[in-house]
């Protein structure tokens, strides 16, 4: 039995070399799948991208975001009214019209005309995958315009904010000298009461212009307060320049009353009798002074600090740092692998998915069909046999067809994948023998060509698209995608994955291979009892 | 006597409830050719396919000296060889590929299939096309190739299903003449072919089959003895007066169906006279008439005369 199935071995590949057309898509299948796969998934960037935009009247924004697509070469097309620019993305003629409406201008508006508007985007939904790729690539370009606003917003808030700062700073030494007029009168107060005529007259005196000026501030430093938090929310440190802000209304009222009350005491007739009282609303009217003036202190703290953390925190207020989960077992790290070699676990696993499936299923329809099989089944040999042949026949193509493949992806993408050869080879053969298998069901159910082909490659759709290949499993329904992940497609490609991506030893792809091995041995059984049923149909 | 080889004995077959062949009784001896004739769908090929192995009846027996062929299998397939109507072989492979994946099949050693190749090819005129791709033979060429195959394992019956359909006369009287020469080597033959007169004389025997089931089975000349009470006149003449000698020779010579074919009067008449009686009466009307007398042939009447006379009478 050997030398017989080495036989209808041999007298398969020598057929398959002399059809031309057989040896040039064994060969070059393989070959453009990756080097197409390859060259897709080698770069993420979108190509081609055609953009079609419409504005209400023309805004900084417009052209700064026409700047901006074109800066990614994507192609932008201005409409003259918002009809044609949606209907130029119905034609297929752009793949997204973006609308820029004007809007009733904002306060902040003064501080930039870009925030006066607001972006529409009209997407072609049908376009499936692109379309969302293409929302992400102009929403990712409309944000960062919009994140320029910001920072641009928030820096002319800086500055005014600075400028007022700088101003309460220079007006600091009239704080000073207030709190050093306070000082003299309390100290001529104690010294020499009697002469309490030179003393009213100070405090006549006493009416700091500067408590006008830290309103003014505070009113500016409380509308970027408010900017700040509208934009980001609440933060320990507009709430603590906000208290500050309350505290200095709080003081500059009650100074604004003690100087009265001050005022009021001199002016009394009963002056000896309150001399007490009056000294302790000067002690008052001293704290509340130096109150407001450590107030200012604190506010331009945090404003130092919040403008510090402002590009950080603010912006960014939860930084996310993206790792891959791949470990450095065996020289393997995140820096030797590319896109590419992420996805070819799955990509290897598609090929020899398509490959076997199609061959065996056509090797097995050719050759029930031929004449030559009626002599074939008259020797005195088992179908068994011819079955067998054809499943080694397809296996050795594969493992062929495997080896340019992986041989391709290291020559021309230079792929970081360090396979390890037992367990990689052990998965191609389980893989490959499934879908051979798979094959000759096919073969032996159909009974043109033209059917199996076509049985063939959409029973690779529908493994296909039970796979994370199209959509993630995770996104499916629950009951469906815990069925799924058992289908074979699936386990091939986790079980390659777990190999080739992570290189998990043999004992964590044991689940996997002991499942391949179990819908093999399933389809074995499969294929005899399709092999018995058929009987001589090909005597006819 | 020559020996018994093959008995089929009392078949039945029948497939989708519908009787294929009806009560077959049939042998083949050594070194004897046997041909079936009869006209397409008659059950030749299906005769052929089941004592190959390739249906089972549904009662009968299909022997071999005191083998069961329908239970020993593996017996059957090394006794016999067989070549279907269809080219049986692989267009991809050259000749001498064919023969030795055949040869293989059979389990035979490499050893035993280059000797059995060395003799086949000289014997069926292969040596030229050993090397070429079956797909560039000539039709008689992979006719004779489809021969080859069914001899590798040295079987002792050949099954023939239409060798000859498809070829033009020459290349039908070389394959007939192959067949011969391996009848010669020691192999019995069955032959299928609708080309009555032509495999006659190849033929010891000849068996007429029609709907399932064989009407008669004799040599030649005992089936024309059987079945033919009528000679078979052909004439050619000058001028060629055909409708008037016709005219003339109908009420004596008793007439039963003439024609003409080939410019030639062919007329088919009872055993009633001796052949030389028919040759001198026609040999005097035509001198009568003045007819230049270019071919007279008074015969037995001709296999497909026969042929067709045995499936008139058939019910």
């Amino acid at each position: 039995m050997p030398f017989k199935v080495l036989n209808v071995i041999g007298k398969n590949l020598n057929e398959m070399r002399r059809s031309k057309l057989s040896s040039l898509i064994i060969i070059i299948g393989p070959i453009l799948i990756i080097l197409l796969a390859g060259f897709v998934f080698s770069t993420n960037t979108l190509q081609g991208v055609k953009i079609g935009l419409f504005e209400d009247s023309e805004s900084v924004l417009g052209d700064n975001l026409v700047q901006k697509f074109r800066e990614k070469s994507f192609e932008v097309q201005e409409f003259a009214n918002l009809e044609s620019c949606i209907d130029s993305v119905k034609r297929g003629k752009n793949h997204l019209c973006a609308y820029i409406e004007e809007t009733e201008p904002n306060p902040l508006g003064k501080i930039d005309p870009r925030v006066n508007n607001n972006v529409t985007l009209f997407v072609d939904y049908s376009k499936t995958r692109i379309a969302f790729t293409i929302i992400n690539q102009v929403h990712a370009t409309i944000e960062e315009e919009s994140k320029e606003t910001t920072q641009t917003i928030l820096g002319s808030l800086s500055r005014d904010v600075s400028k007022a700062i700088n101003e309460i700073n220079s007006k600091e030494d009239e704080l000073d000298e207030a709190i050093e007029s306070v000082k003299l009168i309390q100290e001529t107060l104690d010294n020499s009461k009697e002469n309490i005529e030179a003393i009213s007259a100070q405090v006549e005196q006493l009416d700091p212009t500067i408590l006008q000026d830290i309103n003014t501030f505070d009113s500016i430093m409380l509308a970027y307060i408010n900017e700040i938090e509208n934009e980001f929310g609440e933060t320990d440190t507009t709430q603590d320049m906000r208290y500050q802000i309350e505290q200095h209304s709080q003081d500059i009222a009650a100074i604004t009353t003690l100087i009265q009350l001050l005022q009021q005491e001199f002016n009394s007739e009963n002056l000896q009798g309150g001399l007490a009282t009056i000294d302790q609303e000067l002690e008052d009217l001293l704290s509340e002074l130096r109150g407001i003036k450590e107030g200012i202190h604190q506010i331009n703290r945090d404003f130092d600090d919040l403008e510090g953390i402002l590009a950080e925190e603010i912006l960014n207020p939860i930084p996310v740092t993206y790792s891959s989960a791949v470990g450095d077992g065996k020289g393997q790290t995140e820096e030797n692998l590319k896109f590419f070699d992420y996805i070819l676990p799955g990509l290897i696993t598609m090929t020899i998915m398509f490959a076997s499936i199609l061959l065996t299923s056509t090797l097995t329809i050719k050759e029930r069909k031929t004449r030559a099989y009626l002599r074939s089944i008259l020797t005195p040999t088992s179908k068994g046999v011819f079955t067998l042949g054809n499943f080694i026949t397809a296996l050795i193509i594969i493992l062929i067809q495997t080896t340019i493949l992986l041989g391709i992806t290291k020559i021309f993408f230079s792929s970081g994948i360090a396979l390890p050869f037992i367990l990689t080879l052990t998965s191609i053969l389980l893989t490959s023998s499934f879908f051979i298998l798979t094959g000759i069901i096919i073969g032996h159910i159909f009974s043109s060509e033209e059917t199996g082909v076509i049985a063939s490659v959409c029973m690779g759709i529908i493994f296909l698209i039970s796979s994370s290949m199209i959509m993630s499993i995770e996104a499916m329904p629950k009951a469906l995608g815990s069925i799924i992940q058992f289908t074979p497609f699936v386990l091939a490609e986790t079980a390659l994955r777990k190999i080739a991506i992570f290189q998990l030893p043999l004992v964590n792809i044991m689940a996997e291979f002991l499942a391949i091995a179990m819908y093999i041995v399933l389809f074995i059984a499969l294929v005899s009892i399709l092999q018995s049923s058929r009987k001589n149909k090909e005597a006819f | 006597m020559k020996k018994e080889i093959l008995e089929v004995k009392e078949l039945n077959l029948e497939i989708k409830n519908k009787l294929i062949l009806e009560n077959i009784n049939l042998k083949l001896h050594e070194k004897e050719i046997l041909g079936l004739i009869g006209v397409s769908g008659s059950g030749k090929s299906m005769l052929l396919k089941t004592i190959a192995g390739l249906f089972k009846p549904k009662t009968g027996e299909i022997t071999s000296g005191e083998h069961n062929l329908i239970r020993s299998k593996k017996f059957l397939k090394n006794l016999i060889g067989f070549s279907t109507q269809e080219d049986s072989i692989y267009e991809n492979l050259t000749v001498e590929e064919n023969i030795k994946y055949f040869g293989k099949l059979y389990g035979l050693k490499t050893k035993t299939i280059k000797e059995k190749s060395e003799e086949l090819i000289p014997l069926l005129e292969l040596g030229e096309y050993k090397n070429t791709l079956a797909k560039k033979l000539s039709g008689g060429t992979i006719k004779r190739l489809n021969i080859a195959c069914s001899l590798i394992h040295d079987p002792k019956i050949l099954l023939l299903d239409e060798p000859i359909s498809g070829l033009d006369p020459k290349l039908r009287e070389n394959i007939l003449s192959l067949i011969d020469k391996i009848r010669k080597k020691g192999t019995s033959v069955i032959i299928t072919s609708h080309f009555i007169n032509e495999i006659e004389p190849f033929c010891d025997r000849i068996g007429v089959i029609q709907s399932g089931k064989i009407l008669a089975t004799d040599s030649a000349i005992l089936l024309r003895e059987k079945y033919s009470n009528t000679y078979e006149i052909s004439i050619r003449s000058y001028p060629g007066r055909y409708k008037k000698i016709h005219s003339l020779a109908k009420p004596n010579l008793n007439v039963i169906n003439a024609l003409t074919k080939n410019n030639e009067l062919i007329m088919y008449v009872p055993k009633k006279y001796t052949i030389n009686t028919y040759t001198k009466y026609l040999t005097k009307l035509l001198e009568d008439n003045n007819e230049y007398l270019i071919k007279l042939n008074v015969s037995q009447s001709s296999l497909k005369e026969v042929f067709r006379v045995i499936t008139k009478n058939a019910f």
